[in-house]
């Protein structure tokens, strides 16, 4: 699959999905709080809201 | 994606109304320059996006599709400019038709009302790449890494990569900063909790070591360990209730002033004096850059500038903005701030140590003020409480850096050291040691609460300080995470890229550079291209390589970024004069280059070159009949097509008006563009010119050489044959042949080919209408009148075989059969 279709597979925030994959899966490996990744992984993969608000709002969001 | 099946274009730049049939095959549109090729590059791009780049964008001033779309005598009009696109979609195996106005061009009307297909045609609007000319290849090529790096990544879509990159070093950045506040906040409350306690290193043993001496006194029970709930007070209530009223704690307070006085003497030093001095010559310095100081106030505002370019409209005025072009300007600019940065970053660590001692500064003099309402109500405090304030506004301002001029006036007050904060000091020290001096148990209580307050303040600053950490740590974390990734990713994507490069450039340089490959290299935000030169290394491709080598390379590189980006969806491109530059050898391989490696992908080729259309139909790229001629352009009409009807029907108009002059010239004109393809397809002798400027007589004469000679190799042929019917019917058409030439005096030809064709502008109306009339049936002569295309020698290389039609009505055999052995 090429790199647009992938920005186009349902992944709003414009970054292809493997970089956002990657990088998610990275974090875990790093041990970051599981909650700050998963807010991380809503808002960019799922809502496509990569505004500094909400990164911010997800980095804060530890246990 | 889609395929162009047909292009309609009503009062749009140059056109007022033109229909072009592409039929979702590779297409070209010829004619020289200012006849209106361009209009069509902009059709199909306004048609598929609603913009025209040409109109948009950096460096276009005025410039805007709304006002200059339309054709200059509808610009009041634009609801009558038009594109209309039919296409066909390979991937959903149906047809569509979208039509946009530039009165509106953000809603097209497509046709049918299909979702599937609307969602092809969103999916299209977003990638105006679909459209190369060679301002992109230079951009592509020999531009400078960061401009080239911002164009590839506009092509591949990744400015949401940097911009988030940018968003997470930014966030991370701050934490970073928002921790030195906590830090130097802790470092005071440990500063103040271990001098209520009088032990130089804050641990559990000496803290409760400290209390417990004080508890006994007190009988109190001692402390066995510090938790984090634990109260020195514990139990202290009880212990001294008879003993309420409020008093000084006389010791601590001289401690408290004994660390103002050392605070006021460091902050005021000889050494701060001169460190002053030395921050405040930089500053200077630094300021004086006129560049330095005029953007370092911009640029968190270009920061987050970038973040509100989301929509397509400016969010304050509403006026359109090309959100990519506008980034590029932007990013530009923020790039030209890193240097300042660097050196900004410098100085305002040097500026740290002077915040830390107003920080220690503010907290002291709080602990003094903090006694007020216990010291004697005759003691002034007004001027220090103000000193106080100027401190905390002295430490914002420094703390904010800009502007450069306002910090550089906080560093010289602080210059000065303060005569009311000495009066001030002196005078609570005497209030203070005139205080008789109280009991131990007194002592020892008011130590205890004092050093309770102390341990509140200071657990308070590590909790805020580990969460801040904590914050900052996960934030460094995500960042250097995410630029790992994507670096990754992007490193991947870059060979992939380079690797399809480097194949497509060998194979347009078949046998010349063998071996040939090519290094994308990323760097912060920069993206260099370096190319190999025959083995002898890799350089910048303007470094050695011919302009039309950088041309080739800048298609090849185009080439393989779409086939990254849209994979088998990339089924269409529009070439806008993109290999003028580029010698024959290599456009041949060009076409070969397109239409066998790029077969599923339809090519729309706008050239000036009679010579370079002529390659890409020998070359099969695209058929006879794919493509169109424009003649001549008017501001009126638009541009023209050869079209023999028109062309016949126009001279019979001229010569209606009695207009000889311009009868004559459209008929020669026509003649030349006629026989130019006529001698291609006949494969007729005429002399060779560099420049490609043939003379119209040349033409026909050799043209209609070309087809005398033919005829007789076919008549032969069928005689060996001994095909009588077709001897007869060559025979007939070289007798109709011959009456024509007879009657356009061809023998005179030879003599001057174009003094017989300058007179015609001296003949009368009666005299050019049967010359017109006789060119229309010589012009017949190279044409099949069933299917109307020009008659062709099969192959167009080597051994003549045939001299065929289009539809196959005419097939003259030129092969003679071989004589039987004996």
């Amino acid at each position: 699959m090429s790199m647009n279709e992938d920005i186009n597979n349902g992944n709003l925030s414009g970054i292809p999905r493997k970089i956002i994959e990657d990088f998610l899966a990275k974090l875990a490996v790093d041990k970051l709080p599981s909650n700050v990744i998963a807010k991380l992984k809503t808002s960019i993969l799922d809502k496509g809201d990569i505004s500094e608000a909400s990164i911010k709002a997800a980095l804060s969001s530890e246990d | 994606m889609i395929k162009i099946t047909k292009i309609k274009i009503e009062e749009f730049r140059g056109i007022r109304d033109l229909t072009i049939e592409t039929n979702g095959k590779n297409f070209v549109v010829c004619g020289p320059n200012g006849t209106g090729k361009s209009g069509i590059v902009d059709a199909l791009e306004f048609g598929l996006t609603g913009n025209i780049s040409r109109l948009s964008g950096a460096g276009r001033g005025n410039l805007s599709v709304k006002e200059h779309a339309p054709h200059v005598d509808s610009r009041d009009n634009p609801s009558k400019a038009i594109v209309t696109l039919s296409v066909e979609i390979p991937s959903i195996k149906k047809s569509a038709v979208i039509e946009r106005s530039v009165k509106d061009p953000r809603n097209p009307k497509i046709t049918p009302n299909d979702p599937e297909i609307i969602k092809v045609f969103e999916e299209v609007a977003i990638h105006p790449e679909f459209v190369l000319s060679r301002r992109e290849i230079i951009n592509y090529i020999i531009s400078e890494p960061g401009k080239r790096s911002q164009e590839i990544q506009a092509l591949l879509k990744l400015e949401q990569v940097e911009k988030v990159r940018a968003l997470l070093q930014r966030i991370s950045n701050g934490h970073k900063r928002d921790l030195e506040s906590f830090k130097m906040a802790y470092s005071q409350a440990t500063q103040n909790l271990g001098r209520s306690l009088g032990i130089s290193h804050v641990e559990d043993k000496g803290i409760l070591d400290s209390v417990n001496k004080r508890r006994a006194i007190l009988n109190l029970a001692p402390i066995e360990a510090l938790i984090e709930t634990t109260s020195l007070k514990d139990g202290l209530s009880t212990a001294s209730s008879n003993n309420q009223t409020l008093r000084i704690p006389k010791v601590q307070v001289i401690s408290d002033i004994a660390e103002l006085n050392k605070i006021v003497d460091e902050l005021y030093s000889e050494k701060i004096k001169n460190d002053l001095d030395e921050i405040i010559k930089e500053l200077l310095d630094f300021s004086s850059e006129p560049m330095a100081t005029e953007n370092a106030t911009k640029e968190d505002f270009l920061k987050d500038a970038l973040s509100f370019i989301d929509q397509e409209l400016c969010p304050v005025c509403d006026t359109p903005w090309n959100i990519d072009e506008l980034k590029k300007i932007i990013n530009a600019k923020i790039e030209k701030f890193n240097v300042v940065s660097k050196r900004r970053a410098e100085i305002e660590k040097r500026i740290l140590p002077i915040i830390y001692l107003l920080q220690s500064l503010q907290s002291s003099l709080s602990d003094i003020l903090n006694y007020k309402l216990l010291l004697p109500t005759s003691l002034e405090t007004q001027a220090v409480n103000k000193f106080k304030l100027a401190i905390i506004a002295q430490k914002s301002r420094l703390e904010s850096f800009l502007p450069i001029l306002e910090t550089i006036e906080v560093l010289k007050e602080l210059k000065i050291r303060p005569s009311s904060l000495g009066d001030f000091i002196a005078k609570v020290e005497a209030v203070v040691k005139a205080i008789p001096e109280p009991t131990s148990q007194d002592e020892a209580r008011d130590f205890i609460v004092l050093a309770q307050e102390k341990l509140e303040a200071y657990r308070s600053a590590k909790f805020n300080l580990k969460k801040v950490e904590d914050l900052a740590n996960i934030s460094a974390k995500v960042a250097e995470a995410y630029v790992e990734v994507s670096n990754s990713v992007l490193d991947e994507v870059y060979k992939e890229v380079q690797k399809e490069f480097s194949e497509l450039y060998e194979f347009m340089n078949q046998g010349d550079e063998v071996g040939f490959s090519a290094k994308l290299l990323p760097s912060a935000g920069k993206l260099g291209f370096d190319v190999d030169f025959y083995g002898k290394g890799f350089f910048p491709p303007g470094a050695y390589h011919s302009e039309g080598h950088q041309d080739v390379m800048g298609l090849c590189l185009y080439l393989s970024l779409m086939r990254h980006i849209l994979g088998s969806n990339f089924t269409l491109a529009v070439l806008d004069d993109v290999v003028m530059s580029v010698d024959s050898g290599h456009r041949r391989q060009v076409c070969a280059l397109l239409s066998k490696l790029f077969k599923d992908t339809q090519f729309i080729i706008t050239t000036h070159d009679k010579v370079w259309l002529n390659h890409m139909k020998s070359e099969g790229l695209i058929s006879e009949n794919s493509c169109t001629l424009f003649s001549e352009w008017n501001v009126d009409d638009g541009p023209t097509e050869w079209d023999q009807r028109n062309v016949w029907d126009e001279i019979q108009a001229s010569l209606k008006k009695d207009d000889v002059s311009s009868a004559a010239g459209l008929l020669r004109r026509y003649l030349e563009y006629l026989f130019g393809e006529v001698c291609h397809r006949l494969r007729a002798y005429v002399e060779y010119r560099g420049d490609a400027q043939f003379q119209y007589g040349d033409l026909v004469f050799n043209g209609a050489k070309a087809l005398k000679s033919l005829l007789k190799y076919g008549k032969d042929s069928a005689t060996s044959w001994t095909q009588t019917d077709k001897v007869n019917a060559i025979t007939e058409k070289e007798n109709v042949l011959g009456g024509l030439l007879k009657k356009i005096n061809y023998d005179q030809w030879e003599m001057n080919a174009s003094i017989h064709f300058n007179e015609w502008d001296n003949l009368s109306r009666e005299d050019f209408a049967p010359v017109a009339e006789t060119f229309k049936e010589f012009v017949d002569q190279f044409k099949c009148l069933k299917c109307g295309s020009l008659l062709e020698v099969v192959p167009n290389r080597g051994t003549r075989q045939s001299l065929k039609c289009a539809c196959g009505d005419i097939n003259i055999n030129l092969e003679k059969k071989k004589a039987d052995p004996v």
